[in-house]
């Protein structure tokens, strides 16, 4: 049974929602950091996203998905100097795999293409890629 | 022009730096085979607006560039004169749709100036005939949707600027101010172009029509980088810049966005801004933290217009009152609508076949009524108008 406060306090709720402008603060939203500074966002062909970097041992390229979930570690071959890490992308027979070149002064450094195993797909006769 | 994008293709791009010699292989990944060897060039991919064509670009030597189709058939060529070239590895080409054929234009700079130091540059269309030519500096196209431009400054400092409409086949001054003398302009992609004054510490922002748009206020003007915009997947178009309020040992860097040329947002403490972005995905920004953590933070965009709002900006009732007649006109093509009463009654509706609809009101008596329009997906729109005797 409704009394004479409650029927005021659904009156005064419905004008407040009338009167009462709902402001929605546009804005760019911080959702993650990465202690990286080798980040790159990779969009898939469905439309979804994922997130690469490396390591901070320069050893595994990690690969997050859309919540910034770690989902992938992708062993990299031992490289002394810092390595070069090109891209990631999901469209190789195989799947996921990544471009990826340890660089040699004396000798041209030959990039490759890894699998998320980590397995040599390819190799190609240059110094960059 | 219908080409099917081979999506598969990997665009390889290799240089022979120790033996000087460059080749490009592009391969197949599905297979990893060899698709096509382009030896002594550079083929770079560039996606034009149609966005279902990969063309690629390329360059035999620096004497000529033409653009392939997906089967890596050259399509169109010009010639450069080799020993005016300015750049090598930046030669803009832009597309134009002209009376719906896809047509290209190619952008050069050479080597020679004039006693202002400013370069001749001139512009190309695919037949290899020079549509434009004249002396300036930093020369580009700006391009937005169908409007092709090219602008460019010229004279003492960087006082004068002044753009040529591929479209209409004329240039235009956008300002000649020698009181600006030295203030840089920076481009920001197809459409803006900024100066900011070095002296008042202001900036302006400017079309490439010469209208002067709404004074943009820019923190700490003496040194900005990387202006740029982007549209985001709801079509809302943002520009974006980095400052830095001094060149000293720890220099504190800001990325600060701008919303249809106004004042939008800064993120603080934030270097090297990079955006991501897709057609049918969510636009991020990807910042790197300066000197601390060597860190890159990921920025989402929380909804400035969502769809719904962007269907009531392109919808036109009219007129309102209205006695028996009403008119909708849209900027998209409709599905269907509805009439409503006061009571919430329907009253009437029907499909829409396109982007104007004329309703006969004549049976609706005095009063307020609510259009429901659907724009064939989930997305709905209300609007209220009221029928008068």
């Amino acid at each position: 049974m409704l009394t004479n406060t409650n029927v005021l306090t659904k009156q005064l709720f419905i004008y407040l929602l009338l009167f009462v402008p709902i402001v929605v603060n546009a804005q760019y939203q911080l959702v993650h950091t990465y202690n990286s500074s080798t980040l790159n966002r990779i969009l898939l062909q469905d439309q979804t996203e994922i997130y690469s970097y490396m390591s901070p041992t320069n050893s595994h390229a990690l690969i997050a998905n859309a919540n910034h979930q770690l989902i992938d570690t992708i062993p990299l071959p031992e490289c002394v100097q810092n390595p070069f890490f090109y891209n990631v992308r999901n469209d190789f027979y195989f799947g996921l795999g990544l471009f990826y070149a340890c660089p040699n002064l004396n000798t041209p450094t030959k990039p490759v293409i890894l699998d998320a195993q980590g397995n040599e797909k390819m190799a190609f006769d240059s110094n960059t890629a | 022009m219908h080409r099917e994008m081979k999506k598969w293709h990997l665009i390889q791009i290799l240089h022979e730096f120790f033996d000087d010699e460059f080749k490009t292989d592009i391969y197949n990944t599905q297979s990893l085979g060899l698709v096509a060897k382009f030896p002594q060039q550079i083929v770079r991919p560039v996606r034009f607006q149609n966005g279902q064509i990969e063309y690629l670009r390329t360059y035999n030597g620096v004497d000529s560039m033409f653009i392939l189709g997906s089967n890596y058939e050259k399509l169109y060529g010009i010639t450069i004169d080799s020993s005016d070239i300015h750049s090598f590895y930046d030669l803009p080409v832009a597309s134009l749709n002209e009376n719906g054929v896809e047509n290209f234009y190619f952008l050069i700079s050479t080597n020679v100036t004039n006693a202002l130091s400013d370069r001749l540059f001139y512009v190309k269309d695919q037949n290899d005939a020079i549509v434009f030519e004249a002396f300036g500096k930093n020369i580009k196209f700006h391009k937005h949707e169908d409007i092709l431009n090219v602008t460019y400054q010229f004279g003492n400092g960087f006082s004068h600027l002044a753009t040529y409409n591929i479209n209409k086949k004329e240039p235009k001054i956008i300002f000649d101010n020698e009181d600006l003398a030295n203030a840089s302009v920076f481009s920001s992609g197809p459409h803006l172009a900024i100066t900011f004054d070095r002296n008042s510490q202001t900036g302006r922002f400017y079309d490439v029509t010469g209208n002067i748009s709404r004074p943009v206020i820019i923190d700490d003007p003496l040194f900005l980088y990387g202006l740029r915009d982007f549209t985001d997947h709801l079509g809302n178009e943002f520009i974006y810049y980095v400052t830095s309020s001094d060149q000293g040992p720890n220099p504190v860097y800001n990325t600060v966005l701008l919303q249809d040329e106004a004042y939008f947002q800064t993120i603080p403490n934030s270097n090297n801004t990079k955006v991501s972005q897709g057609e049918n995905i969510e636009t991020k920004l990807i910042t790197l933290l300066p000197f601390e953590l060597d860190a890159r933070e990921v920025y989402s965009l929380m909804p400035v217009r969502t769809e719904d709002d962007i269907l009531n900006n392109s919808v036109l009732l009219y007129p309102n009152p209205a006695v028996d007649a009403l008119f909708i006109s849209a900027k998209e093509k409709l599905a269907d609508y509805a009439i409503f009463d006061a009571l919430g009654r329907l009253r009437f509706n029907n499909g829409m076949s396109g982007q104007q609809e004329n309703i006969d009101i004549s049976s609706l008596e005095a009063g307020m009524y609510v259009i429901v329009l659907k724009n064939g997906t989930k997305h709905k729109l209300h609007k209220s108008f009221i029928v008068v005797d």
